[in-house]
């Protein structure tokens, strides 16, 4: 019992030491896995599992060699019983014996073996078993303490510089953050110009259809407070929005003009944000529409003392008619002496100006004067509501003509192809002609006929002489044509030379100005006399001097006397007649001449003789001029953004600096096509404008791409043909081949 | 196993060192074992010694073993292989399974032929399901026994071409096959820049071949998009287009005297920045003269220096003649070399110039002053002189009236020479006919102006870039011995190195491999203006095409392997296969933990 007690004694020793020996390896080993560790976690900043496993197989790596380098292997009750030995000389160098391997040979032994153990036990309490595990622990803590503040070190200033994630402290902010304020409500109120009669509408549209000259308001309520608040028209005008409180705007424009608009506002920090485009397309006020129906633009009409001539008439206008109204003109006569009648005949219309109106005019021919081979123009002309300033618009000049079966046509000649002889004045030489000619035919021309040709001659001297006359004051033509009152001696009556004028003829006497002081024509006041032309009354007629008046007289007479001769069918006693009016008139003629100085350029006197034919080139030289065409190119930016925007649809990167700048002016070009057909390329503009501000739109970038381009080709005009080099396959081998084939003869 | 061998590749003294080194080791080690005091395991301890060295030595030796085979069929799965056509081959039999170049289920990966040969020598027939081989596999086929149960044509563009390279006004083409067997018909879509601009319903079931055009009015690089559509969107296959910008002409007009045509015509010309030079002769010896869009030169003398920057003259048949000697030598030269003139004739043209006889153009009065152009809808009368220009199996007809040709042509030399009889054009623009203006002097000018040879790069119309595809490239170079430069999308630029053929020497050809897809530029090194911009394709571009092609040629390797006149060899009966190395190791590994634990144990 003894000797298990001895043994146990050393083998508790024993086996102390070797728990002490694996926990001082553990420790020491947990340590450096802890010095390890913290300082890789340190370097690397990897995260918590990471760290752990890292933890776990250093551990096991530096346990491994902790043992390896511990003496645990060699630790056994031998080594126990040497430390006794070497630590203890009470035990007398014989801890050994105690060992139950040692058996007693001898009674010295058992003595000895006796002796020890009894020692053994004394001094077991005060046994020390040699460890270091103090240091040991020491050393852990103050391992761990280190690890620990390394850990607390900040490094995110190295994570910044090495591109790492920022790990963001949060702490507690003194202020809500802050939201970009939004466009919650919006409201857009459109009020037509009055006279339109259209209804005020209201809408949340932004894109705006207007009649032009409407009153477009905007109300824009914001989610939060702002600065200011705008609306930008194209690029040329921007109203500010007036503040009603409560982030409330508002703002208020008279459109007249299409094009787009954006709104923007600032917020309180300053920065600016701007929507997209908005369409502002204008719808114009109409003209009104006219239209005579029924009828052809001329018309040719037998003369019937019942003639009546309807018109139809129908006027449409979008808002509605203030006035429509069928012009009239007469035109009477022909020649060189028509006369012309105007006359209005308005269509009533009701003070509610209605948009359509359809009437029917009827033109009673006899009321108005006419007769045969007088002539009828008239349009309609009629006027809308629009405000301040009325729009009008009429039809063609329509046409009637009433057909003369009294004037007499030449007809066709047989062989001649001529189908009508204008009318025109036959001079006297012509009737000195005719009536030689009459005389010579005399003898073939049965009698009837004869009698007719001289009366014919006859006429035509009279009409000659009526015209001659009109410088002395006689009737007109017009007086013969309508059986005039002809008292055969030159002159009419005063009376009668007043009835062809009066203020409707269209005579360009017919002054109102002139009416209001002269009156009648031929009236005129004192004040006048010396500036106007009394060709009504014979004496006071003032185109010739007395001399020549009294030679036209003259001149009269004799033609007074041919026709008498003609009429009375003595073509041979009217010559002499002729002949002496004929040359009255060629003295008129020639006395009537006024001759003035030439006025104007002098140029200087040339000298032929000197100069023609010499072939003196000596003042003349080779000349060179040089020229630069500007091109023509309209949207120059818009051609180079198109190969940019091409290239993109490959690349995936945000846009560079430059890059923007060209879209920009891209855009810019584009926004002047847009102000003036917004329908083309507006959405291609907002597209631009998003893609710009995103860099590139990440997302949707290749539709984005393809909607610019789309707006980009729309607005630029097709390229005209221009010659180019045709692209060839010539290469240098096919063309040392045609050069050794001696080309194609 | 019947015999081990070798499979390391030592030189033989090699292997005697490692056997010596091996030996000693066990003599020395198992001497001092056995001299060890403790003989308790010592021959656990020598056996431990020696397979430890053993070991190491048979690692270093990597032996292998004999394994007898017998000739193997297999099935070999290529792209798109069809299951069902497989499980009908393996309800008659087991068949070992391959997969070609990718990851198949219950299949043996084998990334070409050559490896499964060389791993797989037993395989001796292939029945190959898909759409067959790549190019670079079938060399490899021609000692095996092989079928092929290639897949029908896919459903889409099985063929399509397109002009990549264009000018502004030049009309894209588009071709191609479509294989159709849907129900239904699919539309076509061919869309540009500015949207969709032509387009084609195909119904007929089978293969159908389609054709679209398009324009571009604009220089730069396009990509327009095929699109094909049925019920859904099918496919999209992109076109690569360039549409190349053209250098303004140098045209010089002679005049014997100043008149509105040539006014006329230089303004024409000069609006679209054409650089127009004008001679007009004033006097005996004094002229008048014009530099349009271009700095003033010395037009004094017509030299071949004058006329090397010319592009065309458009001379009247006076000043012609008038030329001196030397300018008519001169300018026969320039004609030769490239230069283009026109030659407006007078009113009685009498016979042309003499040193332009050899052009042998000949005119022949018809009593016409007038001939009537239809251009569009329009028929216009224009003036000319009573003459028309007679016919000649060699003359290019520019003009042609009703009674014959008013304006032509022919090639002399490098150059064309042309004969105008139209009296005057001028008129026309002041009637405000512009188009027909441009129409005449657009079908002169581009006939006859010089002729720029084709880019020095080319590309064959055949190839198809790809990515980490080798591409075939050609250059024509003058003197210089040609180096090439590869610039990739990214900007990065790569040299290569081109081979010069034998009978042609100015002819170059080359190989390039892009790495990325994108636009690419291929130029010769220390000139820049040669460049030939080219677009590489991605892996999801033409996948019609490209299996169409595949399928198409493993059919004609079929019939060629069908008529082979030779005999396949017998594959061979047994192999020598590698003893795997990590049981060598495990085993040296054992022994020496062995060794160091048996010194442990307390004895």
């Amino acid at each position: 019992m003894e000797k298990l007690k001895e043994h146990d004694i050393l083998g508790q020793i024993y086996r102390r030491w070797w728990i002490y020996l694996w926990v001082e390896n553990i420790l020491m080993a947990l340590a450096l896995t802890i010095l390890v560790a913290s300082m890789l976690q340190f370097i690397f900043q990897y995260d918590s599992t990471f760290g752990f496993a890292i933890a776990s197989i250093c551990f096991a790596l530096l346990l491994c060699l902790t043992i390896l380098g511990s003496k645990i292997f060699r630790f056994n009750r031998q080594y126990v019983a040497s430390y006794l030995n070497a630590n203890y000389p009470e035990m007398e160098e014989s801890t050994e014996l105690l060992s139950d391997k040692h058996q007693a040979t001898s009674i010295l032994v058992t003595l000895q073996k006796d002796r020890v153990s009894a020692k053994l036990k004394a001094i077991y309490p005060g046994i020390k078993i040699p460890h270091h595990l103090p240091q040991i622990i020491l050393f852990l803590l103050v391992i761990t303490l280190h690890s620990f503040l390394i850990g607390r070190v900040d490094m995110s200033h190295l994570q910044q510089e090495n591109g790492q994630e920022i790990r963001a402290v949060a702490f507690d902010a003194k202020e809500t953050a802050y939201r970009t304020p939004t466009l919650d409500t919006v409201s857009v109120g459109i009020t037509p110009p009055g006279y339109t009669r259209l209804e005020i509408t209201k809408t949340e549209n932004l894109d705006i259809s207007a009649i032009v000259g409407s009153l477009v308001s905007w109300h824009f309520q914001f989610s939060d407070s702002i600065v200011t608040s705008f609306l930008s028209f194209g690029y040329e005008d921007t109203i500010f929005l007036q503040s009603k409180g409560s982030n409330t705007y508002f703002g208020s424009k008279k459109v007249r003009f299409p094009g787009f608009y954006t709104i923007g506002y600032v917020d309180i920090h300053g920065k600016s944000h701007t929507s997209k485009y908005f369409v502002l397309e204008i719808l114009e006020d109409e003209k009104p529409k006219v239209e005579i129906i029924g009828r052809e633009q001329y018309t040719v009409m037998m003369y019937d003392l019942d003639a009546v001539l309807d018109v139809r008439v129908e006027v449409q206008d979008d808002f509605g008619i203030t006035a429509s109204y069928l012009v009239a003109t007469v035109a009477k006569g022909s020649g060189e002496s028509v006369k012309f009648r105007e006359e209005k005949f308005v269509f009533p219309v009701p003070d509610y100006h209605p948009t359509v109106q359809k009437h029917v005019k009827r033109f009673n021919l006899q009321q108005l004067g006419m007769a045969p081979g007088d002539e009828l123009y008239f349009y309609l002309e009629a006027f809308d509501n629009r405000h301040p300033e009325r729009q009008r618009n009429r039809t063609e000049m329509y046409f009637l003509a009433l057909e003369d079966t009294a004037y007499q046509t030449l007809s066709v000649s047989a062989g001649l192809g001529v189908d009508k002889v204008p009318e025109y004045f036959r001079s006297q030489r012509q009737i000195i002609i005719d009536t030689e000619r009459l005389i010579r035919e005399r003898k073939d021309l049965p009698a009837k006929k004869f009698h007719e040709r001289s009366n014919n001659l006859g006429a035509d001297q009279k009409i000659l002489r009526l015209r001659y006359g009109q410088f002395l004051g006689e009737e007109f033509e017009s007086d013969m044509a309508h059986g005039g009152k002809e008292n055969g001696k030159g002159a009419p009556e005063g009376g009668d030379a007043e009835e062809d004028h009066h203020p409707d003829d269209g005579h360009d006497h017919s002054n109102d100005a002139m009416d209001a002081t002269v009156g009648r024509i031929g009236d005129v006041g004192p004040e006048l006399e010396a500036y106007t032309h009394q060709h009504n009354i014979s004496e006071e007629a003032t185109f010739f001097d007395e001399a020549l008046k009294a030679k036209l007289k003259a001149a009269l007479a004799q033609m007074w006397e041919a026709e008498l001769k003609l009429r009375l069918h003595q073509p041979e006693d009217a010559l002499p007649f002729e002949y002496k009016a004929l040359k009255l008139i060629k003295e008129i003629q020639q006395q009537s001449r006024v001759y003035v100085d030439k006025v104007g350029f002098e140029p200087p006197p040339l000298k032929p003789l000197e100069t023609r034919f010499t072939g003196d080139l000596d003042e003349i030289t080779s000349k060179s001029e040089t020229k630069f065409v500007p091109p023509v190119d309209p949207y120059p930016n818009i051609q180079s953004a198109i190969v940019l925007l091409e290239a993109l649809k490959l690349a995936q990167r945000p846009l560079r600096v430059h890059e923007r700048e060209l879209l920009a002016r891209a855009g810019k070009e584009l926004a002047d096509g847009v102000a003036i057909r917004p329908s083309i390329g507006l959405q291609s503009l907002n597209v631009l404008k998003i893609f710009i501000e995103q860099e590139g739109l990440p997302q949707n970038r290749r539709q984005g791409i393809e909607a610019i381009l789309d707006g980009f080709f729309k607005i630029m005009p097709t390229k005209r043909p221009r010659p180019e080099k045709l692209s060839t396959e010539r290469t240098a081998l096919s063309e040392l081949f045609i050069m050794e084939a001696g080309g194609i003869k | 196993m019947s015999g081990i061998g070798l499979h390391s590749m030592l030189e033989s003294w090699q292997l005697w060192v490692i056997c010596l080194a091996t030996a000693v080791g066990v003599i020395v080690l198992g001497l001092l074992a056995v001299q060890r005091r403790n003989k308790q395991f010592l021959y656990l301890r020598l056996l431990l010694l020696w397979l430890a060295l053993s070991s190491l030595a048979l690692l270093a030796l990597q032996p292998t073993y004999t394994v007898r085979t017998s000739p193997q069929h297999a099935l070999m799965l290529t792209d798109n292989y069809d299951h069902r056509v497989v499980d009908s081959l393996l309800e008659s039999r087991a068949y070992p399974i391959f997969a070609l170049g990718s990851q198949q289920k219950d299949a043996v990966f084998v990334p070409d032929i050559s490896s499964l040969t060389r791993e797989y020598p037993e395989v001796d027939t292939l029945t190959i399901i898909g759409d067959g081989l790549p190019v670079a596999d079938e060399e490899h086929v021609q000692d095996m026994h092989f079928n092929l149960l290639l897949n029908p044509l896919p459903e889409g563009i099985i063929a399509l071409t397109h002009t990549q390279y264009l000018n502004v006004r030049d009309s894209l083409a588009v071709t191609g096959q479509y294989m159709h067997r849907q129900q239904g018909s699919v539309s076509l879509y061919l869309k540009g820049p500015t949207g969709i601009v032509d387009s084609i319903q195909l119904g007929a079931q089978g293969i159908s071949r389609f054709k679209l055009a398009g324009v571009v009015d604009l220089p730069g690089k396009y990509i327009f998009e095929l699109k094909v559509i049925g019920a859904q969107e099918i496919m999209n296959e992109r076109l690569p287009v360039v549409v190349e910008a053209q250098e303004p002409l140098d045209v010089l007009l002679l005049g014997s005297s100043p008149g509105f045509e040539t006014n006329y015509l230089k303004a024409w010309l000069a609006r679209d920045q054409h650089r127009v030079s004008v001679r007009n002769k004033i006097s005996k010896g004094i002229f008048k003269y014009e530099y349009l869009n271009q700095e003033a030169y010395t037009l004094q003398r017509i030299n071949e220096k004058v006329l090397a920057r010319l592009d065309l003259v458009i001379a009247d048949q006076q000043a012609l003649e008038e030329l001196t000697a030397a300018e008519q030598n001169f300018l026969r030269s320039a004609i030769e070399n490239g230069l283009g003139l026109l030659m407006l004739i007078d009113e009685v043209p009498g016979q042309l110039p003499a040193y332009l006889l050899p052009s042998n153009i000949n005119l022949s009065k018809d009593g016409q002053a007038s001939f009537a152009l239809e251009v569009g809808k329009q028929v216009v009368n224009i003036g000319k002189w009573p003459y028309t220009i007679d016919d000649d199996p060699f003359l290019l007809t520019i003009l042609e009236a009703p009674r014959g040709k008013v304006v032509a042509g022919k090639v002399t030399g490098k150059g064309m020479v042309g004969i105008s009889v139209i009296e005057q054009t001028y008129p026309l623009l002041l009637q405000g006919m512009d188009a027909v203006y441009t129409r005449i002097w657009l079908s002169i000018v581009e006939q006859l102006v010089r002729k720029d040879l084709a880019p020095r790069w080319k590309i064959p119309h055949s190839e198809l870039p790809f990515p980490d595809q080798p591409l075939q490239v050609s250059h024509y170079a003058v003197n210089d011995t040609p180096l090439g430069i590869l610039q990739e999308p990214s900007g990065d630029s790569t040299l290569f190195y081109l081979i010069q053929d034998s009978f042609i020497p100015s002819y170059w050809q080359g190989k390039i491999w892009p790495r990325d897809s994108g636009w690419h530029q291929i130029y010769s090194s220390g000139m820049r203006n040669d460049s030939l911009p080219f677009f590489v394709l991605g892996s999801g571009d033409r996948i019609g095409v490209k299996r169409n092609q595949k399928i198409q040629k493993n059919n004609l390797l079929q019939q060629k392997l069908r008529v082979r006149k030779y005999k396949i060899r017998q594959k061979q009966q047994t192999h020598q296969k590698p003893i795997q190395l990590w049981w060598i190791f495990c085993i040296f590994i054992i022994s020496v933990g062995g060794l160091w634990l048996e010194n442990k144990i307390p004895h």
